[in-house]
């Protein structure tokens, strides 16, 4: 189904495909309620730089610098004034940097504000950034307070070809787990039903009575 | 009887062993709160084993080659043959115990083809791709509903497809 992590990464993807050979960079960041407690700000932000990293021929002089000093001082971890500085000294000389953060409404409630004016001061700091974010639609009040006030904004609903190919391909999953159950006609009968008659939004409803009915 | 400098050596050794297999077994160093090899919060240590390895207290630091045993003395605190590809490691761990990169993997390779490439098309998302405009917004939010988000999935994959996994 069209969940909001698989746009995440199809943006990402894309942006990497078309802006290979360039001097730009493409981060991700998928936020997830289960793993709340390793997201702190600090850490969400520095997944971000670890990518830079990730991608850098060789480590970054900055940040070379930030651990030998952190390692001088006895080993600390950077606070998240120093962090954010260091990311934005980091991609300055980084023609376009886009960081793609998923699900942003799973950030922890006590860490959210925190995060998202650590991304605006990011997209302050840093005019090279460009950010996508996605999110549940309760999150736009507290969205439009910090960071996205004038953002372009894109609606995400499951299409129909969206719905068709996660059907068939559960179906097809279904039918490995207890093979020849399924026939093409039943998974023709399946899709033509569910296509015609339930919205996205009951599509799992939908799923669950033809398990039962079967 | 054993002299207790050779002990200190043969338990660096076993160390080392153990530590290199891990790391290779996982390519994934990261710090940890107590400073050592101990359990870790990792929020996808479903999918990849862990390795724990904190610099700062333990003061070994992993050569990538298993010939690096060699270079153990029986002092303590010897650094063992850093590499740069370890700095590396190091560095990122120090940054963040996250690894977006392997979630990243994790999703897209859970992804049909063909899937959501109409929000790719949308106006809004060229222009925000573009930023021609220079005052334009730099920022381009994705909502969806409930009906199409990570509870919903994981409320329905246990019912129709026991394998399929997370959303």
């Amino acid at each position: 189904m069209l969940t909001s992590n698989k746009i995440s990464s199809l943006v990402v993807d894309t942006l990497r495909e078309q802006t290979r050979g360039q001097n730009i960079v493409v981060l991700s960041l998928y936020c997830d309620y289960q793993a709340q407690r390793d997201q702190s700000v600090v850490n969400m932000i520095g997944g971000l730089l670890r990518q830079v990293v990730l991608g850098a021929p060789s480590v970054p002089g900055e940040i070379k610098s930030a651990f030998d000093e952190s390692k001088r001082g006895g080993g600390q971890g950077l606070r998240l004034q120093e962090i954010l500085k260091l990311f934005v000294k980091t991609i300055n000389s980084i023609g376009l940097v886009y960081i793609c953060v998923d699900a942003v409404d799973e950030v922890w409630r006590q860490h959210r504000s925190e995060f998202l004016r650590a991304l605006r001061q990011v997209i302050q700091d840093a005019p090279n950034v460009r950010l996508f974010i996605t999110g549940r639609p309760y999150i736009r009040g507290e969205l439009d307070k910090h960071l996205t006030k004038g953002a372009y904004i894109i609606h995400i609903a499951a299409d129909q070809g969206d719905i068709r190919r996660y059907l068939s391909q559960k179906i097809d999953d279904d039918d490995d787990q207890d093979p020849g159950l399924m026939t093409e006609d039943l998974k023709n009968d399946i899709m033509k039903t569910i296509l015609e008659k339930a919205s996205d939004m009951w599509v799992g409803a939908a799923l669950l009575l033809i398990r039962v009915t079967n | 009887m054993r002299s207790p400098s050779t002990s200190l050596i043969n338990c660096l050794l076993i160390y080392h062993h153990l530590t290199w297999y891990r790391t290779l077994s996982s390519m994934n160093i990261s710090p940890t709160g107590n400073g050592g090899l101990g359990p870790r919060n990792d929020p996808y240590q479903d999918r990849i084993s862990d390795t724990c390895i904190g610099y700062r207290t333990t003061n070994i630091i992993h050569g990538d080659s298993n010939a690096n045993v060699g270079n153990v003395s029986n002092s303590y605190n010897k650094i063992i043959n850093v590499g740069i590809h370890d700095e590396s490691f190091q560095i990122q761990a120090w940054l963040s115990p996250l690894e977006p990169h392997k979630r990243h993997q994790d999703v897209r390779n859970r992804r049909l083809d063909g899937i959501g490439e109409w929000v790719l098309r949308r106006s809004e998302f060229e222009s925000w791709r573009r930023g021609q405009d220079g005052s334009a917004n730099p920022t381009l939010f994705c909502y969806g509903g409930q009906g199409v988000g990570k509870t919903y999935i994981r409320y329905r994959v246990p019912i129709f497809s026991r394998n399929s996994g997370q959303c």
